[in-house]
């Protein structure tokens, strides 16, 4: 190969194709804000309402009758609840790890899809700690939980994996909060400077806080982000530590392993990637954002969830040589029921969708085929939600004693609140996608060409 | 004397103070009338206001007019008061069938809460059914008929009354006799009263019936357990359900666990030969069980009568001929049955060693030949040769009917024979095979009475249903022995407008100007006075009554042998083998055709009374339908019982409707495939599928029909034949266990008798401070309260459910929530199925908290609503419980219960008032478990404190122990090394659950140890 070839194949990949003018880029992002969406969109929000009002109205039906109502027994007392907790908190966390770790790696490519994947971060935390919250038998208590003063002078057992989950999620969900709103500071203040209505003029000027764009701005504002940044980072890593925790830290055979915390922090990403890939795909067709999203970006992104697959391919694995090696009885039990006992198709599922299918991703066909990566990223989202389900149902129905092993069953309810989460997040992403940037424009700024100096002369037109 | 007449005023204030609805008195009501009568001119207004007053005071005093107002004095102390907030407990009895226990009724305020056996009784000895203490439930229920009724409109006792004695005279008159059908009467007073009524109407024709516990000439007494006075070396039972169905079941599982405790291999230890068809409890704990259909029973104990002869020498039974036994040679007839001879052999030889210590046992479901041959079996181990002996017992009720005699006398009623009928204590309507034939007969009754707590099946089918007093708020007298009569005394006054049945007999004799006692309290102190007080005695008889009603009953002075007990006369057997003998009857083989099929043919079924709805009169009661039946671990129904073999043959599963036909009745059920079960043999439930309650309703299938032509055999029914149904219905059964192995882990441990001596030389290598731990050992500074079960003792009986959901207000959660696994019971029996499923052993271990030293369920609620107290209890604080779960998910045992939904606020009275005041009840969305009755700790602890003195052990008896028969389940001080449970806890057969996770459970189990028969001894 000749060197210069070589030098060529060296240089990054663009972040952005054709030509993209800085102004091109705001009327493009900032426009649709204002203006009325389109058919398809409202199809699309009737449909996600009314799948949230159907999980609100039975999550009401739920706490007035009691968790009866659901298929939770004895010895199976979590269920769908904890199930779709923890398969939420994963989602989540593709958008910590593309806007935090990613920007201290400073990987470029993350800055088209940082923002629709913080945002997601969020309304997949709101999702995950609604189930927490109504799981419990008495949620009107659920701030027992908490760690208030009291004149009872009780306090939380700080020893309950469930309050490392308190902390952990809320903790989660502020700093992603704050994040996502610091980096949409700028771009508010952009909507701010274009918005002719009144009431929307105010709106987005308080929630400006007063943003000018100078220059002493700007460098608090990549302080406070850097740092927020690196607290992120950490959390990307502890929060689904903390939820593998509820598991690992407990003694039911098939929960108590110490490789949980590394396996549920790679699942979640794993996860959380699937889901940013479907999203992406959707707004950049509707939005025809092709030039900013690009096709480089997802097959980054598929990339990474090729990655993740073969590390959940590597936990599994060593999950069955932990039963195996570990000569303990309840262990192999319970590996064995995973593949072979009630509930063997949804360890067969998992499996497959997980580990079988992303192999896909080794195709570059896939990986760059709207087809392709929908139907991987489809089946990585069934399969870590049946993962969980394995988990918790499976390893939950056959413990210790025979005689009260017990199956378990969802019922409507469960269905249907299950519904509901997806109506519930799909509502925030198309509401968030008409209010709010969908993508970052100053950041995308940043990675136009010619925008930073470099060493074939930086052009400034 | 008067200090109690006091309390129980004060006791019945209180009680007027909680229930207003049920006070309104009849004087108030009926007063006008009666005033009008007596003042033809008017009422002055000055006369009004006095007699308001007047009636004021008197319903103040009075309260219901039909309490009765003895006295009735308490067991353990005599309170010079009620105190509220302090229980008193006062000594019943209870009657089922023939069956009689003495019972402690513990009430609280003036209500009672919980029922125990009453340690004084001489026949159950401290031991008490679980259908005793479950009946509690039927007291407030609400289902009870609250006042007269004719037809289906609301009536008054005086019309009732009225109409009865009409009824009474019309029989006394007239050329047609009058019918009054009871159930099992053991009551002096009761025939003593019925006597008297005789007298007035000559026409009385009085028949006992008892569906479930027939009595027959070749049956034992039912109504005296056998094992209760010196427990047997050698205990063979021939399909006799004793620690089981049996409703002496506590007494003998009291006798045959008294040598099932030892505390080193060479302890005299009993052992238990069972030959059974079905599955039944009595075979679950045995130490040799030989299945075997019943219909080959007889020339099985007849193989065994020849062996016993001819290796043993023991001569044949007066008069039978050993040409007799010809046809059964031991060896052809272990082959026809698909035996190993070398059983009989055994079982011989045990026989014979142990001849002065055996209890041969039938039971009542056998067919007529084999109770002939097993009495043979008994009289020929009991009288060595004895030429004129008579032996055995067995029980004379010259009224009790058998079923086939029922069918008579149904068919002459039908007839129109009768002029009048009174129901009481039975339920012919549900019971009687033929439905229409009894409504047949019914009809053709001119009036019909039933005296019955409920509106029932027989009741709607009557002209009158007059309500009757549930047992605790009634009267009685029960013969327990020939000579030790229990007496029955209301702990409560009547809840609804309701009469004792005695009391109504009473009304009507008084009606026809018969000089009879004001109340049926009255009449049986006069039958006491006459026939037990005995007359010399320097004790006052009203002194000698209150320690009578205190004690629970009294010897009598004479014996009333005369017309209850009897015995076996040889003689009189001779005539009826040697008339069935004649035909000496071809055995049906064991090994039926294993081809699949459509239906089979010529199955056996084994009828039995269940274990919590017993004959169906109980079917009610939601506690007892919500027990787990105590092999197949069923709730709420009575599957159909199919062997394994039989099952595959019909292509059926658990749940599988099937058709089950005698040829004349047909009945649907669905099938539940018993491990164990003899193939060819099919075992269903009595009790169930009534058609009235609002809980007992459609639960189930009636079993009776199928009895209708099964003569000779009260509770079988050979012939039947079944089939799937074709419309391929399922219905899912309500199980508490669904599986049943215990895939080779180490839980309920059982050792061979050997296997104990082998392990008990070893060094105890299970010490649970063994283990090398980073957390600091708990300190128990004052108590570590403790419990220890003995596996060996455990015969899976249930009464601990009972008397835990009793005591500790366990909600009842229905058929749909236990088949989601969401029953509530705080201690449950596992029962596990080990070795051949088609011939398994069977291993029980009660369940419940075990109260670990680091319990996993308390480091993860993350409100702190479960912690571990200084003595060793892990507590769980139900107010700070916000329900989620995890506690539940991190116990090894899963001990703990959620309440899914709120199971009990909307009880009403009068059901609300079972509740035991002393244990909270449970809201919605809170997790529960095991407390180890702490209530009962903090008693006993105040107790001590105030009689200023350390606890001693065996203060402390929490409900399962103290219910438990075998005395398997003992509570006490772990720190006190001289206790019991320390004791216990440091036997050779000790060890902990799960002890390898490092929790340190504190309740200790002691290892089942069976003792089965060793071939290499024979030789």
């Amino acid at each position: 190969m000749k060197p210069e070839a070589v030098l060529e194949k060296l240089k990054p990949a663009p972040v952005i194709t054709g030509h993209v003018r800085l102004g091109d880029l705001d009327d493009q992002l900032l426009t649709p804000v204002g203006e009325k969406p389109p058919l398809a969109w409202f199809i699309a929000f009737a449909m996600t309402s009314t799948a949230t009002l159907i999980g609100m109205a039975l999550i009401g039906y739920t706490i007035a009758t009691g968790i009866g109502v659901w298929g939770n027994n004895i010895p199976v007392a979590w269920a769908f609840d904890i199930i779709n907790f923890v398969f939420w908190v994963g989602i989540g966390h593709a958008g910590t790890l593309i806007s935090a770790i990613l920007l201290l790696f400073r990987a470029r490519w993350r800055n088209g899809v940082s923002r629709f994947a913080e945002a997601m971060t969020i309304f997949a935390v709101i999702c995950a700690t609604l189930f927490p919250l109504i799981h419990v038998g008495r949620p009107w208590l659920a701030f027992w939980l908490g760690p208030y003063p009291n004149q009872r002078g009780i306090w939380p057992n700080f020893r309950s994996p469930l309050l490392w989950d308190v902390f952990a999620v809320n903790t989660y969900f502020l700093v992603s909060l704050l994040f996502w709103y610091i980096g949409l500071i700028p771009d508010i203040a952009s909507m701010r400077d274009r918005a002719a209505n009144k009431i929307r003029k105010f709106v987005y000027s308080a929630l400006s806080l007063g943003w000018r764009g100078a220059s002493r701005h700007w460098r608090h504002y990549e302080k406070a982000y850097l740092i927020i940044a690196g607290l992120a980072t950490g959390l990307v890593l502890s929060v689904h530590s903390v939820v593998s925790f509820d598991f690992a830290v407990s003694l039911v055979p098939g929960w108590h392993m110490t490789i949980f915390p590394p396996y549920f922090v790679a699942g979640a990403i794993f996860a959380g990637f699937a889901m940013v890939v479907m999203a992406m795909v959707v707004v950049r067709r509707t939005m025809r954002l092709e030039h900013l999203i690009t096709d480089y970006h997802l097959e980054v992104m598929n990339k990474v969830i090729l990655a993740c697959s073969c590390l959940m391919g590597y936990a599994y694995l060593l999950e069955g040589f932990t039963a195996w090696y570990s000569m303990n009885d309840y262990i192999h039990h319970t590996f064995l029921q995973y593949i072979f006992g009630t509930y063997w198709w949804a360890g067969w599922l998992t499996i497959t969708c997980n580990i079988l299918i992303p192999q896909l991703l080794w195709f570059k066909w896939f990986r760059t085929k709207y087809f392709g990566m929908i139907f991987v990223s489809l089946s990585v989202t069934v399969g870590m939600w049946f993962e969980r389900f394995v988990i918790i149902v499976s390893s939950l129905h056959e413990d210790f004693l025979p005689s009260s092993w017990h199956i378990y069953m969802p019922t409507y309810v469960d269905y249907g609140i299950l519904l509901g989460s997806f109506g519930l997040f799909f509502t925030l992403v198309l509401l968030f996608a008409r209010v709010l940037p969908v993508i970052a424009t100053t950041e995308m700024k940043m990675v136009l060409p010619g925008s930073q100096p470099h060493r074939e002369g930086g052009s400034h037109e | 004397m008067k200090e109690p007449e006091d309390a129980r005023k004060i006791k019945q204030v209180g009680y007027e103070k909680d229930m207003p609805a049920l006070t309104s008195g009849h004087h108030i009501e009926d007063l006008p009338a009666e005033i009008l009568e007596m003042y033809p001119d008017g009422i002055s207004r000055r006369r009004f206001l006095s007699l308001l007053s007047a009636s004021a005071a008197l319903a103040m005093g009075a309260s219901c007019s039909q309490i009765d107002r003895g006295t009735i004095v308490s067991y353990t102390k005599n309170p010079g008061e009620i105190k509220p907030g302090v229980a008193a407990c006062y000594a019943s009895t209870f009657q089922e069938g023939w069956t009689t226990q003495g019972v402690l009724v513990k009430t609280r305020e003036g209500r009672p809460i919980h029922i125990e056996g009453n340690p004084d009784h001489p026949i159950s000895k401290g031991t008490v059914s679980l259908r005793a203490m479950g009946d509690l439930l039927g007291l407030y229920d609400p289902d009870r008929l609250r006042a007269p009724k004719l037809n289906s409109d609301a009536s008054t006792w005086e019309a009732a009354i009225a109409a009865l004695t009409q009824a009474f005279e019309k029989a006394r008159t007239g050329d047609k006799p009058f019918l009054l059908m009871t159930g099992a009467m053991v009551s002096p007073s009761q025939r003593s009263l019925i006597a008297d009524l005789k007298q007035a109407v000559p026409g009385l024709w009085h028949v006992c019936w008892e569906p479930a516990s027939p009595l027959s000439q070749f049956l034992d007494d039912p109504s005296i357990p056998k094992l209760h006075s010196e427990p047997a070396k050698i205990i063979l039972s021939l399909q006799s359900d004793f620690l089981g169905s049996d409703g002496n079941a506590p007494s003998y599982i009291q006798g045959f666990a008294s040598s099932r405790r030892i505390s080193s291999p060479s302890d005299r230890m009993n052992r238990l030969w069972v030959f059974e068809g079905p599955m039944t409890l009595t075979g679950a704990n045995a130490d040799v069980r030989i299945r075997v259909r019943p219909s080959g029973i007889a020339s099985l104990a007849y193989a065994l009568i020849r062996l016993l002869n001819e290796v043993h020498g023991i001569a044949l039974p007066y008069g039978m001929d050993a040409n007799y036994l010809k046809p059964y040679m031991p060896a052809k007839t272990a082959e026809t049955l698909g035996l190993e001879l070398v059983n009989l052999e055994l079982l011989a030889r045990d026989l014979a060693e142990a001849r002065q210590s055996v209890q041969v046992l039938a039971g009542p479901s056998l067919p007529a030949e084999a109770s002939v041959a097993s009495s043979l079996l008994k009289i020929m181990l009991e009288a060595d040769g004895d030429q004129s002996g008579s032996h055995g017992s067995r029980l004379f009720v010259a009224e009790a009917v058998s079923n086939a005699e029922l069918r008579n006398l149904i068919e002459e009623a039908a007839g129109g024979k009768f002029s009048g009928a009174i129901f009481w204590g039975v339920n012919p309507a549900y019971a009687f095979p033929e439905a229409s034939l009894w409504k047949e007969a019914v009809g053709n009754i001119p009036d019909t009475f039933r005296i019955g707590p409920y509106e029932d099946e027989t009741a709607t089918d009557c002209d009158w249903r007059l309500p009757e007093h549930h047992w605790l708020e009634a009267w009685g007298d029960f013969l327990s022995t020939s000579r030790f009569v229990s007496l029955r005394q209301p702990t409560i006054g009547p809840l609804h407008s309701t009469r004792q049945g005695e009391d109504i007999l009473l009304a009507c004799m008084r009606d026809m100007d018969l000089q009879v006692p004001g109340s049926y309290r009255e009449y049986i102190k006069t039958v006491w006075k006459s026939r037990i007080y005995p007359g010399n005695s320097p004790v006052r008889f009203d002194d000698y009554w209150n320690a009578a009603l205190h004690n629970g009953g009294a010897e009598s002075i004479r014996e009333f042998s005369s017309f209850l007990q009897g015995s076996w006369q040889t003689a009189e057997l001779r005539g009826v083998w040697s008339s069935l003998g004649s035909e000496s009857k071809e055995d049906v083989p064991n090994a039926g055709n294993e081809a699949a099929a459509d239906a089979i043919d010529g199955m056996e079924l084994v009828l039995a009374p269940q274990a919590g709805v017993y004959d169906g009169r109980y079917a009610n009661n939601g506690w007892l339908n919500e027990l787990p039946d105590p092999v197949t671990r069923a709730t709420w129904g009575n599957p159909l019982s199919l062997s394994i073999a039989d099952a595959e043959r019909l292509g059926v599963g658990n749940g599988d409707v099937v058709e089950v036909t005698n040829g004349e009745t047909t009945i649907e059920a669905p099938v539940l495939i018993q491990p164990g079960q003899c193939p060819g043999v099919a075992a269903l439930a009595l009790g169930y599928g009534r058609r009235s309650g609002s809980v007992a309703a459609g639960i189930g299938v009636n079993a009776y029909p199928l009895l209708n032509n099964s003569p000779g055999s009260p509770l079988l029914a050979p012939g039947i034949s079944m089939r799937r149904k074709n419309t391929r219905e399922r219905r899912p059964l309500p199980l508490t266990q669904t599986h049943d192995r215990m895939e080779g882990r180490d839980l309920a441990r059982s050792w061979t008798l050997n296997r104990y001596a082998l392990e008990s030389g070893k060094e105890k290598v299970h010490d649970p401070h063994h283990h090398a731990s980073l957390i600091p050992e708990r300190k128990y500074p004052e108590h570590k309260w403790s419990m220890a079960v003995d596996l060996s003792a455990c015969v899976g009986c249930s009464a601990c459910v009972i008397a835990c959901q009793s005591e500790n207000n366990i909600p009842v959660v229905g058929p749909e929530q236990v088949l989601k696994g969401r029953h509530m019971h705080w201690i449950r029996i596992d029962r596990y199925y080990e070795g051949d499923p088609h011939d398994p052993r069977v291993l029980h271990q009660p369940m419940f908290c075990q109260h670990c030293d680091d319990a996993p369920c308390e480091i993860v609620c993350p409100v702190n609503a479960t912690t571990h107290s200084p003595d060793g209890l892990n507590q769980m604080a139900y107010n700070r419980c916000v329900g989620t779960r995890y506690c539940s998910n991190n116990c090894p045992f899963k001990v703990r219960r959620f309440n899914f939904f709120d199971y009990t606020s909307m009880k009403k009275e009068p059901e609300n008032l079972v509740f035991n005041p002393e244990v909270t009840v449970r809201p919605r969305g809170v997790m529960e478990k095991c407390t180890l009755c702490i209530q009962r700790i903090q008693n006993a602890k105040q107790k001590a404190k105030v009689e200023d003195r350390s606890i001693k052990d065996g203060d402390i008896v929490p409900a399962c122990a103290a219910a438990c028969p075998a005395g398997a389940i003992v509570f006490g001080d772990l720190n006190d090394p001289d206790s019991r449970v320390a004791k216990l806890s440091k036997s050779n057969r000790a060890y902990h659950m799960l002890e390898e996770l490092g929790i340190k459970p504190s309740v200790t189990y002691l290892a089942d140890i069976s003792h089965p028969a060793i071939i290499e001894e024979l030789r």
